[in-house]
């Protein structure tokens, strides 16, 4: 406890020291007044800086009376400019989007790159709409996920899928937030396109280690996904007609200047185009995104949001003729809903920000079956009702205190099963009773610049969750350290430990939207990660590159996992089930990234070793991990070949993940000699390498010429462009001599073409 | 226009079709073939079944097993001995790798030791198991609730608990009688369980906990696949071993079905092979199944 005293002190002293003047204030896009999360604030004079927090907040203080400022955000022009400082101000910036990338700009970029040199920050990526939108995915849909499983450190689950396996966690490690709500299910259709439609989105963080202290609940991952708040000055509407979707955005003011909308809506057609040929497809997906911005001062802010979305599959096999015999009815529905009240507020001093959040969040899934004279209803539920508050200090450019309170209720009602009919003679009903618990935290952290040289980030997080029958709490210490070598190399450490309070139970063969969200109970204990990591980052401000090296080693413990044989289908009592282990990562990653010019875009190389370790799995040897994939190799590239033609193409590389393969088999009676089997007989646990897999994808994105209030785009493009199998599953074939194991490919060469279009009202 | 959206129709679909990429294979490394061990005691008689593991991709199922196939597996030349008490008895093969002997002088609860050597490789395999007394069931009853669909059967029964911690396995076999005149009751084969009408309906393992004054009751309702009028529900008293072993059976399944499942590693008490040498002593009954009032 001591050293915690120590740490708080050396936390809290250096804001007793007086500092002078400060100008704070907003870093808007121009165009359409959004604020700009990142925007970088750089001061030459002192070859200092900061940037805009996720809400486009900034403040500097300073005892120069006269500073110059950069002030710059990838794809807008930079505004320098010199202000005189006789008393505390408010000063936003408004910048103008770039007109080309060809219209070469010295200075864009180069503060931001600077920034990568001079944060605490280690394994943070942050992406761009612009990003999302040209980068080629399956059929053509821009997708998140995908995007991000592209970057280093990320792997995919299975091909075409939407699972995110972040430095050797499991894909319920990651925390998804949408606009400070938490995202438990991220998938439409089966886990081939994930739930953020890209036209809502106005900023994405994914943050793999060197977590700062106002991040916690899961080990391996933070994307901090941030809905667009709707331009204050026009009305805009976007959208796209894509192959198996279309989206429509529309934004604007409502009171302009002070109050401004979003929706956005997007929905697979699929179903409706085989309809009109004649044939059912009983399967849809939809989602909207719904926000409104109130701009009560220059000093308050409301933020309303919210998504809805839903799977449905409908199948309905009613015999006209012999109703009653044959009637088969089959559907299931799953789907999120999150809603968010935020609301932002600068103190008199113009150095403290406030950020207070209510929040909710449900993912439920209800499947329902009809046959003869029998029914079954599934159905689970996890639903979070949860307030945060969040402040920081902007006590000098290269000072700033956060703190802060987090508390979440989680209610749980997993697995109800309710039958009529014969069938409930063999499945028992099950309507458990709610779940409650209360998780909560509370944090502070410490950003400053110790000399020229030397940042240090510290931070101390004290996560609990408070369950029914029981308690479970514990510190969580952040650090991360930046040694400056020049102004375009530093060196950059960090430690993390991280604890979850709840688990996604799944099988290691299957990942399924069904899966179940559990909390943590008497028997089932916290999952929790150590992650220590080092690296370089190096900038070439004349190529507007920069090149990020970063090792790791990570350690899980209580992992979860089903029992050998475990009942994975109308289970009841999952805790019997389940079996507690660890496991540890290390690897090696390489993200060598370009993000303004003519070509822009990335490789990234991530060389890594993940293992698990349970008492009562594979005779309590370590073994790999399902995705443990030692060679992950990703190029995405852009290139802007003229005004209207742009070129992207994506080509990823990743080693094969693992299976356990029964090796073996022998013949065996039963008890009475009377009847006989065949037993299994397996190796190793995930003994055995599935095929690397590698696929290329293009993407020609086509401007038609428009005027300045409309444009439009046409994508055309080819996922696994030379139709190369890339694992989705293990099968058994008969060759006609025997049965071998083989690995099909889902998705082959698929051609896409989709339509975007945007309209502005002046 | 009914034959222009085929026509689409068409062409999309050998388009996409021709595009499906070939199937990448894995090699998987197969297991060195080990003896497989089962067996059970009639009376005095230890039987004992011996054969060879084999590759997983030689079969999905036990369909997939031909004659011939399955002749190879069996080992028909091992020495095979049990030793209890100071005796070693010799079992001597019968059918099928199958070997009987009868036991010189068994007593409830010896530990019985199983030594098998196959002469073709060289090795030995050995086992021990405790030789737990049958337990006879007190009282059965099969009540049949048929629907025009369906043919679920009610069972109850009940069965004294011996000392200790005991498990046990209850099967149900749809029988019919054989016809008394036939050629083969002559011969005094009667092939019980190899025709198609009598097969395995039922199979359940279970412990001792629910155990009330030393009696357990049970009841189970389960399916027929056809309307019976009578059944032969046979209960053993099994090694905590062999039911694990039981219930790691339970969970697994095919090869197909291994694909979908979590891998299940059978526990076995054989040093140098695979299966599972359990002494146990089935008991069973031929019951007539009532109609449900």
């Amino acid at each position: 406890m001591k050293e915690f005293r120590l740490l708080f002190l050396f936390l809290l002293f250096p804001a007793l020291i007086h500092a002078q003047y400060t100008i704070s204030g907003y870093v808007y896009d121009a165009s359409d007044g959004e604020t700009l999360p990142g925007a970088s604030l750089y001061i030459p004079g002192s070859q200092s800086g900061t940037a805009t927090n996720v809400y486009g907040f900034y403040s500097i203080t300073t005892p120069v009376p006269l500073i110059r400022i950069q002030v710059s955000y990838l794809g807008y022009e930079t505004i320098d400019t010199t202000i005189t400082l006789l008393e505390n101000k408010t000063i936003h910036f408004y910048l103008e989007e770039s007109i080309g990338q060809f219209e070469e700009i010295e200075v864009v970029g180069q503060s931001e790159l600077l920034e990568e040199v001079n944060s605490t920050r280690m394994g943070t990526i942050r992406m761009t709409p612009k990003e999302i939108r040209n980068i080629p995915t399956l059929g053509g849909e821009s997708d998140l996920i995908k995007i991000a499983q592209l970057l280093p450190g990320v792997t995919k689950g299975g091909e075409g899928t939407t699972g995110m396996f972040v430095r050797g966690g499991t894909d319920d490690q990651n925390l998804v937030v949408l606009d400070d709500a938490v995202v438990y299910n991220l998938s439409h259709l089966f886990g081939f396109f994930s739930v953020f439609n890209s036209d809502a989105i106005k900023n994405v963080e994914l943050v793999k280690g060197g977590f700062p202290a106002d991040y916690g609940g899961r080990l391996s991952s933070v994307m901090d996904v941030r809905m667009n708040e709707g331009s204050m000055n026009r009305f805009n509407a976007r959208g796209g007609i894509g192959l198996l979707t279309s989206r429509l955005t529309i934004d604007g003011p409502i009171l302009k200047d002070r109050m401004s909308f979003m929706v956005a809506a997007r929905r697979t057609y699929i179903d409706r185009v085989f309809q009109t040929f004649g044939t059912e497809l009983p399967y849809y997906f939809y989602d909207y995104n719904f926000k409104v911005n109130y701009k009560i001062s220059d000093r308050d802010r409301i933020f309303v949001s919210s998504y809805l979305g839903d799977d449905v599959l409908a199948f309905d096999e009613t015999s006209e003729e012999d109703q009653g015999d044959e009637d088969l009815n089959f559907g299931f529905r799953l789907g999120n809903f999150t809603s968010t009240i935020r609301w932002n507020h600068i103190y008199n001093s113009q150095k403290l920000f406030s950020n207070v959040t209510l929040h909710q969040t449900r993912f439920k899934y209800d499947i329902t079956g009809d046959f003869i004279d029998n029914s079954i209803f599934i159905g689970s539920q996890i639903q979070d009702i949860g307030a945060k508050a969040d402040w920081q200090y902007f006590y000098a450019p290269e000072h700033t205190y956060s703190f802060g309170a987090q508390f979440t209720g989680h209610f749980f009602r997993p697995n109800v099963i309710s039958t009529s009919g014969d069938i409930s003679d063999f499945v028992d009903n099950n309507n458990p009773a709610l779940i409650q618990n209360l998780e909560g935290a509370l944090y502070v952290g410490n950003e400053r610049d110790i000399s020229d040289e030397l940042s240090i980030n510290l931070g101390l997080r004290y996560s609990f969750i408070v369950l029914q029958d029981g308690f479970y709490s514990g510190p969580e210490p952040r650090f991360a350290a930046r040694y400056k070598l020049n102004d375009e190399n530093s060196l950059k450490a960090s430690y993390s430990l991280m604890r979850q309070y709840m688990h996604r139970v799944s099988s290691s063969s299957l990942a399924l939207p069904t899966d179940l969200w559990y909390p943590v109970t008497e028997n089932v204990k916290p999952q929790q990660s150590h992650q220590v990591s080092a690296g370089y980052t190096r900038i070439f401000p004349d190529q507007e590159l920069s090149v990020t090296l970063e090792g790791y080693y990570k350690t899980l413990n209580n992992l979860i996992e089903y029992r050998e044989g475990a009942n994975l289908i109308l289970n009841d009592n999952f805790e019997n089930e389940l079996i507690d282990g660890d496991g540890d990562s290390y690897g090696l990653e390489l993200l060598v990234r370009k993000q303004t010019g003519k070509v822009t875009g990335w490789v990234s190389y991530s060389l890594s070793k993940t293992s698990r370790i349970f008492d009562d799995l594979n005779g309590g040897n370590s073994y790999p991990a399902r995705y443990d994939r030692r060679h992950v190799a990703n190029i995405v590239s852009m290139f802007e070949l003229n005004e209207r033609v742009t070129f992207s193409a994506v080509w990823a590389y990743q080693s094969g993940a693992w299976f356990t393969p029964i090796t073996g088999q022998f013949l065996m009676p039963n008890a009475s000699l009377t009847e006989v089997e065949l037993i299994p007989i397996y190796g190793e646990r995930n003994n055995t390498p599935l095929a690397s897999s590698h696929r290329l994808d293009i993407n020609f994105i086509l401007k038609p010429r428009g005027d300045r209030r409309f444009g439009g785009e046409w994508h055309i493009g080819a996922y696994n462009f030379y139709n190369r199998a890339a694992p989705f599953r293990v099968d058994i074939e008969n060759n006609g001599v025997t049965y071998e194991y083989i690995q099909q490919g889902l998705f082959g060469f698929i051609p896409s073409i989709s339509y975007n279009f945007n309209f502005s009202s002046k | 226009m009914k034959s222009h959206q085929t026509y689409i129709f068409i062409v999309l679909g050998l388009f996409l079709g021709s595009c499906t990429p070939d199937s990448l294979f894995i090699s998987v490394e197969p297991s060195e073939p080990k003896t497989a061990v089962a067996s059970l005691v009639a009376e005095d008689l230890i039987a004992v079944s011996l054969t060879k593991s084999f590759s997983a991709l030689s079969a999905e199922d036990v369909n997939d097993i031909t004659e011939d196939f399955a002749n190879s597996l069996l080992l028909d030349s091992a020495q095979v001995t049990i030793s209890y008490d100071g005796i070693t008895d010799t079992l001597q093969p019968f059918i099928n790798g199958l070997y009987f002997t009868e036991l010189t002088s068994p007593e409830n609860y010896q530990v019985l030791e199983l030594t098998v050597f196959d002469s073709t490789t060289s090795e030995t395999s050995t086992a021990t198991s405790v030789l737990l007394p049958g337990v006879e069931l007190d009282s059965v009853s099969l009540t049949r609730r048929d629907t025009a669909e369906t043919f679920l059967s009610d069972l109850d029964y009940t069965f004294p608990d011996p000392e200790g911690e005991n498990f046990f396995v209850i099967h149900v076999y749809q029988f019919t009688p054989p016809e008394t005149d036939s050629a083969d009751a002559d011969s005094g084969n009667t092939g019980l369980f190899f025709e198609d009408d009598n097969f395995l309906v039922y199979e359940q393992i279970f412990t001792d906990r629910s155990a009330e004054e030393g009696i357990i009751r049970r009841d189970a309702v389960f399916e027929f696949s056809s309307p019976v009028d009578s059944a032969l529900v046979v209960l053993t008293h099994i090694e905590e071993g062999y039911y694990n072993f039981l219930e790691a059976r339970s969970r697994s399944g095919s090869l197909a079905a291994s694909l979908a499942n979590e891998p299940v590693n059978h526990p076995t008490n054989v040093q140098n092979g695979v299966g599972y040498f359990s002494a146990h002593q089935p008991r069973g009954q031929i019951i007539i199944v009532g109609n449900e009032e």
